[in-house]
């Protein structure tokens, strides 16, 4: 237990290592394509214009409520939504690393998780883009939006470690959780929008994680109040989400290498 | 160097699980007597109560045929495989040369590759850096190094990754097969610049299966077949006897691995 622990600790560490490993995965990534790294941001916009307007359409939302509610809530996604799967591949697909430099077992999942900040990071042009076009300002608290971050990073940091570690073992795992992302991505309200007055949107907001994540970075960024109940459910995540990926890891431990 | 360098295995076993069913009988010839019952488990054992000490100064060649566990006796010594039997006592730092294309990018250049490499294996971008134009030079790469990896042959590959692994700091080099790739001329200079790295208080090992290379290159090798140490000979002719003791007892597991 005690050298588990101290593994997952000595990966925060050495933060050198997978902070410059996961940089340099973003100056690497699309290397001969023009756009480069900026295709996230570009398919990201095309995405939330799109269906931004559509669905302001269908649902009958003016576009300077919609907008930025879909913007915001649809990067924040992506940004989880490439995290959860990456995490089913990140060992398996690593696998020559893991058997020979003896990395601590968080090291991959930290660098993708820099990876994936800065991206989200590049996105954050696009929100401001979405506030300026349908001319809205951010909250006053917009800045809070960095704690959600934070938060969103410590949940993920468990769920990855936990996601890829059952995942290694079970092959099949991460396609169950692909198909459960994709699904999820309409429970969740990105795409509509929550109506106190709908006991059924309010029910299917209630019990679904990825609401809290998404809202701790979207609400502060989009409404004028601070909703202090949620950080304490996505701080309360993070703990469950980094003890259950401990527990996974004290199983595993002696077995991974052995998984890949 | 002023801390002990020392390897020492005591009937170490390394047994990896075999699906239940996998194997329709258990048989005594040929590689059929690999797969074992330990309990109610079928394990292949990979290797088969190991006893050796290598003290330092020793270039240590491991010979046999494909299969016969060359790779995961390296394995077991840097720590990716803890022993299932028996004991492993390591003392020194390790650095390992296993697998020829770990953590490289095909669509960066020979510069980012060896950072990216080096980074991996251990060291701060900083160091690695000020190393570079020694690598570089060690590596003959000369312009190629501007080139994304895609245009690297082979052997050129095995060029810049040797040559980083070269520079890494270690007490004991672990090294598979991958010499054999380069060409006569580099083959040479590397042999010829791991007997000085290793002179005094190192320890080399390397695997393959070119008898050639290892007389030239090491002062003993252990021959191995089927998971078992069939003889342990010094190179200037003289053999000793190889350990068949067949003991089975549950041993400790311990390895001591103070390699990063």
């Amino acid at each position: 237990m005690d050298s588990a622990i101290k593994e997952i600790l000595s990966g925060f560490a050495d933060w050198r290592r997978w902070a410059w490993l996961g940089l340099y995965d973003v100056k690497l990534q699309n290397r001969r394509s023009f756009v480069g790294t900026w295709w996230s941001v570009l398919s990201n916009a095309i995405f939330v214009f799109g269906v931004g307007y559509l669905f302001s359409y269908l649902m009958d939302r003016p576009i300077e409520v919609f907008l930025p509610h879909i913007g915001a809530g649809y990067i924040v996604w992506q940004f989880i939504l490439g995290n959860v799967s990456q995490a089913g591949t990140v060992f398996v697909s690593y696998q020559k690393i893991i058997l020979e430099a003896l990395l601590p077992i968080n090291t991959l999942i930290l660098r993708g998780l820099v990876t994936s900040a800065i991206q989200l990071a590049m996105s954050a042009w696009l929100i401001a883009a979405v506030l300026v076009y349908t001319q809205v300002l951010p909250g006053p608290f917009v800045y809070l939006a960095l704690a959600g971050v934070v938060l969103n990073l410590a949940v993920l940091h468990g769920a990855m470690l936990f996601i890829a570690i059952v995942s290694a073992r079970f092959r099949d795992f991460r396609h169950l959780v692909d198909a459960g992302m994709r699904l999820v991505f309409f429970l969740t309200p990105i795409i509509w929008m929550p109506n106190p007055a709908d006991e059924t949107r309010s029910m299917l907001m209630a019990f679904n994680p990825f609401y809290y994540m998404v809202e701790v970075i979207r609400a502060p960024i989009v409404q004028p109040t601070v909703q202090m109940d949620l950080y304490a459910i996505v701080l309360g995540m993070a703990v469950f989400t980094n003890l259950a990926g401990l527990v996974a890891f004290l199983f595993a431990r002696r077995r991974l290498v052995y998984w890949l | 160097m002023d801390h002990a360098v020392k390897i020492a295995a005591r009937d170490l076993t390394v047994d990896f699980r075999v699906p239940a069913g996998a194997i329709e009988s258990h048989s005594e010839d040929g590689a059929n007597a690999r797969f074992q019952q330990v309990g109610n488990r079928t394990v292949l054992r990979a290797l088969d109560r190991l006893s050796f000490e290598i003290m330092p100064g020793e270039r240590v060649g491991i010979w046999g045929p494909n299969g016969s566990g060359k790779t995961t006796l390296l394995r077991a010594l840097r720590g990716v495989y803890s022993p299932s039997d028996g004991e492993l006592v390591v003392e020194g730092k390790t650095q390992s040369f296993l697998n020829l294309t770990f953590g490289l990018n095909e669509d960066a250049t020979g510069w980012e590759n060896i950072l990216l490499r080096g980074v991996l294996m251990g060291e701060r971008p900083g160091s690695i850096r000020a190393k570079m134009p020694k690598i570089a030079e060690f590596s003959e790469l000369g312009e190629f190094l501007n080139m994304p990896l895609r245009s690297y042959s082979a052997g050129m590959r095995m060029r810049l990754a040797l040559s980083v692994a070269m520079e890494l700091p270690s007490d004991i080099l672990l090294m598979d097969e991958w010499l054999s790739v380069g060409d006569a001329s580099f083959r040479q200079k590397a042999a010829a610049r791991m007997r000085e790295a290793v002179e005094a208080s190192k320890i080399l090992i390397i695997a393959s299966h070119n008898r050639k290379l290892i007389e030239g290159l090491c002062t003993r090798i252990l021959t191995l077949d089927q998971g078992r140490i069939v003889s342990d000979q010094a190179v200037s002719g003289e053999t000793k006897p190889a350990n068949t003791k067949h003991r089975v007892k549950a041993g400790a597991r311990r390895v001591k691995n103070k390699s990063s």
